[in-house]
């Protein structure tokens, strides 16, 4: 089994607010891409942050607008114009919408081109398709869908470290939404048991990181620690101490991020991400497992020697000095694709490295998707690397090494970790919420630690589960509107799919408006009161929601005849508080 | 009378206030593209149909019990837009609402109770079904609003009672038989009336009574029927209304009292898909005050929600 052991299926809804857009965008500069391509890019993102997914023809036909548009570019055009073919000046001159996709596409990359050739190294603009395919990855509606991506890209037999991203003003700044992402993420993983292993983000500028790392690690699934320093935090402070701790205590890794790019607070918080920092912390907390991103930085591996005294050799000097704790991935490695000097020295490098004891089990391969989407497609970075490996240091990339950072069973008969055994519980415990069934290696180490669990994969997840008493009650009442056929042969999974029209006695916009809005509001208000009277002791009304805006919820999706049985579910478990939640927290 | 009417828009502005700071209930929009055909025009209008309702929050009878028994205030608006306004029969409504609402059977007990987060959920569904309603519900209201054609040459404030009563659709299926009605009593004070104005006649106070009833018919109940036929619903109607305090010069022109017949017919298409979901016929004749346009109408409508329009090139 393989594992990608640095990857991020965050969309930007899920991370990013208007107001913290902007260091998106200062990371797409910091990538080279020129000021008229991330002007529009922002815009886009801005304008369809919180929209539904766009298509990629959608997104180019937006993107080359914006760029139409841009002053910047205007004005690197007329400095350049002599230089500029003429085809491209009378494209911009066009009109874009009456434009096919595919001369779109061509005419953005010809003004890349032209743009490459006529302005400076810093514009340096690698193929304006992948910045599109980036785009389009992070203005995906839900982080399953990002996930369904990078599983598309990805070898079967793979599982996937996904990382999520915590970007906080600090204080209690959007909490919500970051616990949004914290959720959705679990969610992915139940939607592709095995497959997708969660690390949650700790931020100590958020007030309750403490708290939202706990219970993510205990209740959600996630099997390790992601820390983002250049974001603005100190990694040796006591409440990071603190963090330590606990993960020493409960066998959990951690990655932290580790190079001079990336997402930064501002220009001078790189600094926070220096592996030197480490130092103190692995000797006050050892058998805890750190990986450090990036290895450093690609920059300081595709020369030869490994730039002295760079964050690279300072983790390779900790590596030396703390055997059972300190590993490295080499995500986000795209200079080392030059086919040119810089491939062959990184190459030579790496494979000294893995000829090395003190360094053959300590690093890891990644491939930063979907931020590395700006360069180049996963798929195609797995067969670049495996085609530079021997078969034996690509296993050890790939296989044992990760298994050995994650805490993984393995071959030999060693069991899992605290952590992965935690995550086993978690998949058994949704066992109705799946989106498939498990791979291979989690039946199987659910077996050795647990006994047998069995899988019922749910196309809902845990949206619409037997498993929630708010979905089981509203099943429960809608079975009086159910057809004799629908209650003998369809379990409660299938149920959820009946539509409002598929059911007997809901008006369907027909009669007199007063009639049929008496009969919805009728169905509404039954179902309040089966929900609050019924399953002993009753549900309450969570929080600051009325009655009323609880039955004018239910009367808005009791009116649209395509509204789904299941779409109830999550409605009820959201206005309603039932007695289960006291006793079990639920993703 | 003048106090009675001044009590019920009294009652209105109070209401609309109301609306403007309740802030916890949004109001809901609902649009159908739709094509008439008024026998008199002689041609096919392309028309919307849109309504707007609104209703801050209830008071409820016996607290967090039982919430199928609650007063209620509301303000409802419908109306249809069409390409000839003189030729479209269908008013224009505005009602303001203050009534109770009576649900009239009882809650049915859960057939299973809930045994909590297990191993092989879905292997004990159940089908037995709680026990179906018998009786329906009731409401009866003080109403108060305006109402006209869609020109406005006829025009009119009207405030009064209405009660009404649906029946338990969901319980046995021959309970469909059972009729749905309204009945309200309105006093209706003309604001501009195209009779009045060419008989030159000022403009009149009035009593007005009307009446509807409704069936409505799931084919789906009876499963025996093609798949074809269990995806339409038929709902026949009748009104009446009954004008007193007529002056004999509009008794004379047959505007005191109006008859209206409708069939409708629904076909629900098997999948959902992006606008035709379901198009509705429907066949009327008749007249429906203050309209005085008379005659057979056909009209073919097409669900569409605001949302899916809005986004139908997602």
């Amino acid at each position: 089994m393989r594992f990608n052991v640095h990857s991020h299926i965050f969309n930007f809804r899920s991370v990013f607010t208007e107001e913290t857009i902007g260091i998106l965008v200062r990371r797409l500069s910091n990538e080279g891409w020129p000021a008229f391509a991330t002007d529009a890019a922002e815009s886009l993102i801005q304008k369809h942050i919180k929209a539904e997914s766009l298509t990629e023809d959608a997104l180019v036909r937006e993107l080359a607008s914006g760029i139409k548009t841009d002053k910047a570019l205007k004005k690197l055009l007329q400095d350049n114009l002599s230089k500029l073919p003429p085809s491209v000046s009378v494209a911009l001159n066009g009109d874009f919408d009456e434009l096919p996709i595919g001369a779109l596409k061509e005419i953005l990359g010809k003004v890349g081109a032209a743009i490459q050739q006529s302005a400076d190294d810093d514009a340096r603009i690698g193929d304006i398709s992948d910045l599109l395919s980036f785009l389009a990855i992070g203005l995906k509606s839900s982080i399953r869908e990002v996930a369904a991506k990078l599983l598309e890209y990805t070898p079967d037999d793979t599982a996937l470290v996904t990382l999520t991203l915590d970007i906080t003003a600090g204080g209690d700044d959007d909490d919500a939404l970051y616990q949004g992402q914290l959720k959705e993420t679990a969610r992915a993983a139940l939607a592709y048991p095995g497959r997708i292993l969660p690390f949650v983000c700790v931020n100590p500028r958020r007030t309750l990181h403490y708290e939202r790392m706990t219970y993510a690690l205990e209740e959600q699934g996630y099997i390790g620690v992601k820390l983002y320093p250049s974001l603005g935090y100190s990694v040796d402070t006591p409440e990071m101490r603190r963090v330590y701790a606990y993960c020493q205590a409960n066998e959990i890794p951690i990655l932290q991020h580790c190079n001079q790019g990336g997402f930064c607070r501002d220009k001078g918080s790189a600094r926070f991400c220096s592996p030197a920092d480490w130092d103190a912390i692995l000797a006050d907390f050892p058998g805890l497992k750190v990986c450090f991103g990036h290895f450093g930085g690609v920059e300081n591996l595709v020369v030869d020697p490994i730039t002295p005294d760079s964050w690279t050799d300072q983790i390779l000097g900790l590596m030396r000095k703390y055997p059972d704790s300190v590993y490295a991935d080499i995500s986000y490695h795209d200079s080392a694709m030059d086919a040119g000097d810089h491939e062959a020295a990184y190459f030579a490098n790496l494979k000294r490295l893995l000829n090395d004891s003190q360094y053959a089990s300590r690093i890891l391969f990644g491939t930063d998707f979907h931020l590395i989407r700006q360069r180049v497609r996963d798929d195609n970075l797995w067969r670049f690397f495996e085609a530079r490996f021997s078969d034996a240091h690509f296993s050890l990339l790939t296989e044992d090494n990760p298994a050995e950072f994650l805490g993984m069973p393995s071959a030999s008969g060693r069991g899992s970790r605290g952590n992965i055994k935690r995550h086993l519980k978690f998949l058994a415990k949704y066992n109705n919420e799946v989106g498939q069934d498990p791979a291979p290696w989690v039946t199987k180490a659910i077996t050795a630690e647990f006994g047998a669990v069995s899988f019922f994969p749910n196309p809902f997840g845990p949206n619409w589960t037997i498993n929630n008493e708010a979905h089981f009650y509203t099943e429960q009442f809608f079975r009086s509107f159910m057809s004799d056929t629908a209650l003998k042969t369809l379990d409660f999974t299938q149920r959820g799919t009946l539509r409002l029209r598929d059911l007997n006695g809901i008006p369907s916009g027909l009669g007199d408006a007063g009639l049929a809005a008496d009969s919805i509001n009728r169905i509404a208000t039954r179902l309040q009161s089966f929900v609050e009277q019924k399953p002993n002791p009753g549900a309450l009304l969570e929080a600051g929601i009325s009655p009323t805006q609880a039955r004018r919820a239910i009367v808005r999706v009791l009116s649209d005849p395509d509204s789904t049985i299941a779409a109830f579910g999550p409605l009820i478990d959201k206005l309603y508080k039932f007695r289960s939640e006291n006793l079990e927290r639920f993703i | 009378m003048i106090r009675l009417k001044h009590l019920f828009l009294t009652t209105a502005l109070i209401l609309s206030a109301t609306f403007s700071v309740a802030d916890d209930v949004e109001p809901v929009f609902e649009f159908k593209p739709t094509i008439l055909h008024p026998a008199g025009a002689g041609r096919y209008l392309g028309a919307a149909r849109l309504s707007l309702s609104y209703d801050p929050a209830d008071v409820y009878l016996h607290g967090s019990r039982q919430r199928g028994q609650y007063f209620y205030r509301g303000f409802e608006a419908a109306s249809t837009l069409s390409t000839s306004a003189k030729n479209n029969p269908e008013p224009t409504t505005l009602d303001a609402r203050l009534g109770l609402f009576y649900d009239l059977d009882p809650i049915p007990p859960p057939v299973e109770v809930f045994p909590g987060k297990q191993n092989g959920g879905n292997q004990r569904i159940g089908t037995t079904a709680p026990a179906s309603a018998r009786w329906g519900a009731a409401h009866i209201e003080l109403a108060g609003g305006f109402e006209g054609d869609e020109p406005m040459v006829n025009r009119q404030w009207t405030y009064g009672v209405r009660v009404a009563y649906v029946n338990a659709l969901e319980g046995d299926r021959l309970l469909q038989f059972v009729p749905r009605f309204w009945i309200d009593y309105r006093r209706i004070d003309e604001v501009g009336s195209a009779v009045s104005a060419r008989a030159g006649i000022p403009d009149q106070d009035y009593w007005r009574l009307g009446a509807g009833v409704e069936w409505i018919f799931q084919l789906r109940r009876w499963e025996q029927l093609p798949d074809f036929a269990q995806r339409l619903t038929f709902v026949p109607s009748a009104r009446y209304y009954k004008s007193t305090d007529y002056t004999p010069t509009r008794a004379n022109a047959d505007l005191d009292d109006a008859y209206y017949y409708s069939i409708a017919a629904q076909y629900a298409f098997p999948k959902k898909q992006w606008l035709f979901n379901r198009v509705t016929i429907t066949v009327s004749n008749g007249r429906l005050p203050p309209s005085t346009r008379s005659g057979t109408t056909v009209a073919v409508s097409i669900d569409a929600r605001i949302e899916d329009l809005l986004h139908w090139n997602r």
